[in-house]
């Protein structure tokens, strides 16, 4: 175990390595300057922020000196926001990227794994087709219809619910329901098929036989097995959550990393983009990481290798 | 504008957003007064550093903490700031201003000195501050922040003592006064600046002497602003505490003003364009003329761009009317001319109106009978929805009138601008927002060494003009001299084609807030809002 964990993450050195440096290649090699503007700028200036952000050498000189200084811990300053540091702006985004993406993870599995094992245990009847109608609503719907009317509902005509901001319970209500709602009717449907699988199985049909009670035999004996494909998923689902909430973010007005990863990448922010790129790809790592433990802790057939 | 996640302008979108607003619009309500005004300002601030910041959302805030000799009022007027007084010398050269006292706002004095070093500051090469040319009319400000001039007091400014400041110009600049409101003209905290380096502009750090101060500033999320009590006027100062959203999705920034979250928009950039034809019925819908003009420019080294008939037969055949009537809708004005009407003193020429039949002789006599033999062309635009139906629009219109064939390329804004500045373009979307009420912050642009200008075109004429202008002392001779440079430039050479002069948008209820009005600057201070009395809000509604 101590051993499969430190080769993992010797491993993800050179990967975060390998994203760093084709992130800053593409950025840098991108047409366009982080400092052009409508204005333009005079040459004696241009050379200045370019000394001052330490680009003003050759494009390898450029890149040796960002990988010392990011082994050193720094991000550097970013070229978009001056004043401000890319730790410093990760720092303060990447909770609310978390608790966003955190919430709407909780909320899809749980949300997910219940409909998906109600929807088994009632198979082929209302509740069943009820469940598969909503999975395939919640699948089809993108965000971006979804988040507008939910705001149209809940902010504007109900008024039961702020249609942005951050900071209270109230206000991350909204925005984690509408991002976790695709993410849920995946989940429900992925339990639904393995609950399907292991609920006619004889060691269910004994556990039955010798008088457990139901919820023990459902979420005992059928979903700890049945769970191994929501485990499996539960890697990139959680990778979708953090990244892929940048239109929920936009529409609710929050303030989380995937706005400065956009606007990093149109303003040619290269210590932004590399940055938040960065971030992004430890904790899929990480993820990735957590299902494979997850999944040899619950099915002691899968060898940590 | 870019959106996110989905195809730009796409129907399916647009539809559902605009059902979605047009019902929220019944929905729209306002809270009663508080002590707390919430402006939706645009996107986040890149700084709030005065001497380096380009954008108005970071100029709104920076005005709100920093004031500078002068300051602007809510009609955009020029009004004493710190310097109580000025006087100009007679040949317009030499300005000295006489300092009230003011302090900072952990209660040092502050000093003519203060600016004299602020403004060196502002010109130091190595801040880089992109908008230090507006200095440049001060005696060797320019060679100073180029390198080229390295011992500051060869420059234009003095502190005579610690209450009066005396700036030398190279030219008579009777719009000094209205550049020293200009940010980059504020003075700043130099010790502030020196103990605490790139983080001097965090709250509890950052010091002003403006209205306000910063209390809190959330990245990405919110600046929170709260009055200044050592501020030289401040018991004119009514909102105890401003907060400043950073809101970069129009839809996202009017569900916050429909559900009440939200006092007022001021960010053109976050009006639902496809939505304006029924938000401009709405009674908190306030737009007003804007110093800005939407224009596109020729590379006239290319040809057939290089013959001056060309680019007339071009401008003619646009009729600016119908497109602001169908695409724009935003209440903005045809242009005919660069600089946009209502600047004192100067009413600019009109150039070439709509001409279809004077449109087709030109192109004939250019040697392209109805269109016949002119070679194709391809006019550039920056992503976004309304550059793109306005560029379809008019390659219809060359279509049908001229009989020429134009294709669009849109590109994406840092590429644009790359395009644009290496003249890698035939003809390309532009726009240009004066920075002062003054002909010369549009006209100076198109000087042949402007790095501004972006055509390739040069006229002796126009330079001898405006250098002519710039040493005239007489304000009414000097604005003679600058329409007449006008006058080459969009009526004989046109360069460039002006399409419509940009309009101020903002969102608020008149019933409950007051002390915001339209001016050309879009400048409305913090300082002079306020919230109408629940007694005069009712008396007020219709």
């Amino acid at each position: 175990m101590l051993a499969f964990l430190l080769r993992r993450l010797t491993g993800a050195v050179p990967v975060l390595l390998g994203v760093i440096t084709i992130t800053f290649f593409l950025v840098r090699l991108a047409p366009g300057s982080p400092f052009a503007g409508e204005r333009a700028i005079p040459p004696a200036i241009l050379q200045e922020l370019e000394a001052r952000y330490k680009l003003n050498g050759s494009l390898w000189e450029q890149y040796t000196s960002y990988v010392s200084d990011v082994l050193h811990g720094d991000l550097r300053l970013s070229t978009r926001y001056r004043n401000r540091t890319v730790n410093e702006i990760i720092g303060q985004t990447l909770p609310v990227s978390l608790t966003l993406g955190g919430s709407a993870f909780a909320l899809a599995l749980g949300f997910g794994i219940a409909a998906g094992v109600w929807a088994a245990v009632r198979h082929n009847r209302t509740a069943d087709r009820l469940v598969q109608i909503l999975c395939l609503a919640g699948i089809s719907i993108p965000s971006f219809v979804l988040a507008p009317l939910a705001v149209l509902l809940f902010s504007l005509h109900w008024r039961l619910l702020p249609p942005g901001g951050w900071g209270s319970f109230r206000e991350l209500l909204l925005p984690a329901s509408c991002l976790a709602l695709p993410y849920a009717a995946v989940v429900a449907r992925l339990t639904r098929a393995s609950m399907l699988e292991i609920l006619p199985m004889d060691y269910i049909r004994t556990a039955r036989a010798k008088g457990l009670p139901a919820a023990t035999i459902l979420f005992v004996h059928g979903l700890k097995p049945a769970s191994l494909p929501i485990v499996a998923y539960a890697a990139p689902l959680a990778a979708n959550l953090l990244t892929g909430s940048l239109v929920i973010e936009e529409i609710f007005g929050i303030h989380g990393m995937g706005s400065f990863f956009v606007e990093g990448v149109l303003s040619r922010d290269v210590f932004l983009v590399a940055g938040v790129t960065l971030v992004y790809s430890a904790l899929l790592i990480g993820f990735n990481l957590l299902a494979d433990l997850t999944s040899a802790w619950l099915d002691k057939r899968v060898q940590l290798s | 504008m870019f959106v996110y996640g989905f195809r730009n302008g796409s129907l399916s979108l647009r539809t559902v957003v605009c059902g979605i607003l047009l019902v929220a619009l019944a929905n729209c309500r306002h809270s009663p007064p508080s002590d707390r005004l919430v402006v939706i300002n645009g996107p986040e601030p890149e700084s709030l550093d005065p001497q380096v910041i380009t954008g108005q959302p970071e100029g709104r805030i920076c005005k709100a903490l920093f004031e500078g000799l002068t300051a602007e009022d809510k009609e955009g007027n020029v009004v004493p700031g710190i310097a109580r007084e000025w006087s100009v010398s007679p040949d317009g050269r030499t300005y000295r201003f006489l300092l009230r006292e003011s302090c900072w706002s952990d209660g040092s004095p502050l000093t003519a000195q203060d600016f004299a070093a602020s403004w060196q500051r502002a010109l130091e090469p190595r801040i880089a501050a992109k908008y230090a040319d507006l200095l440049y009319c001060i005696e060797n400000a320019e060679a100073y922040n180029r390198g080229r001039l390295r011992d500051f007091s060869q420059v234009g400014v003095r502190a005579i003592d610690s209450r009066t400041l005396e700036v030398h110009l190279i030219g008579p600049t009777p719009f000094f006064p209205s550049l020293c409101a200009q940010s980059i003209f504020s003075p700043v905290p130099l010790a502030v600046v020196r103990r605490h380096g790139d983080d001097w502009i965090k709250p509890g750090k950052l010091i002003g002497n403006g209205p306000y101060l910063l209390d809190s500033w959330q990245i990405n999320d919110r600046i929170v602003l709260r009055k200044n009590p050592r501020y030289w006027r401040q018991e004119t100062v009514r909102i105890p505490w401003i907060e400043a959203l950073a809101v970069t999705r129009a839809s996202a920034a009017f569900n916050l003003f429909a559900s009440g979250k939200a006092d007022l928009i001021l960010d053109k950039g976050l009006i639902p364009t496809f939505f304006l034809s029924e938000l401009r019925k709405q009674p908190y819908f306030h737009s007003a003329p804007f110093l800005a003009t939407y224009f596109y420019r020729f590379n006239v080294t290319t040809p057939p761009l290089n013959d001056p008939r060309v680019r007339k037969a071009l401008a003619l055949s646009v009729d600016r009317e119908r497109l602001i009537r169908t695409v724009t809708r935003g209440g903005e004005r045809p242009a005919h001319s660069l600089t946009p009407p209502g600047i004192p003193g100067y009413t600019p020429p009109t150039g070439l109106g709509f001409d279809p039949d004077r449109a087709r002789a030109l192109l004939a006599e250019a040697g392209f009978p109805g269109g016949r033999g002119f070679p194709p062309l391809t006019l550039l635009y920056n992503s976004s929805e309304q550059n793109e139906q306005i560029a379809t629009e008019i390659q219809a219109i060359w279509r049908q009138i001229l009989g020429i064939s134009v294709s669009l390329r849109n590109q994406e804004w840092k590429v644009y601008l790359n395009s644009v500045q290496s003249l890698s373009y035939q003809i390309a979307r532009s726009s240009w927002v004066g920075d002062y009420e003054d002909p010369f912050t549009f006209l100076g642009c198109f000087l042949r060494n402007s790095g501004n200008n972006n055509t390739g075109w040069s006229n002796d004429r126009y330079e001898k003009l405006l250098t002519e202008a710039t040493v005239t002392v007489a304000p009414k001779e000097r604005l003679a001299l600058l329409h007449e440079a006008e006058s080459i430039l969009v009526k004989e050479e046109l360069p460039i084609l002006p399409i419509y002069f940009y309009s101020g948008i903002m969102l608020y209820h008149e019933t409950r807030l007051g002390g915001i009005s339209a001016n050309l600057l879009d400048e409305h201070p913090f300082r002079e809002i306020y919230f109408r009395t629940r007694s005069a809000a009712d008396s007020a509604d219709p």
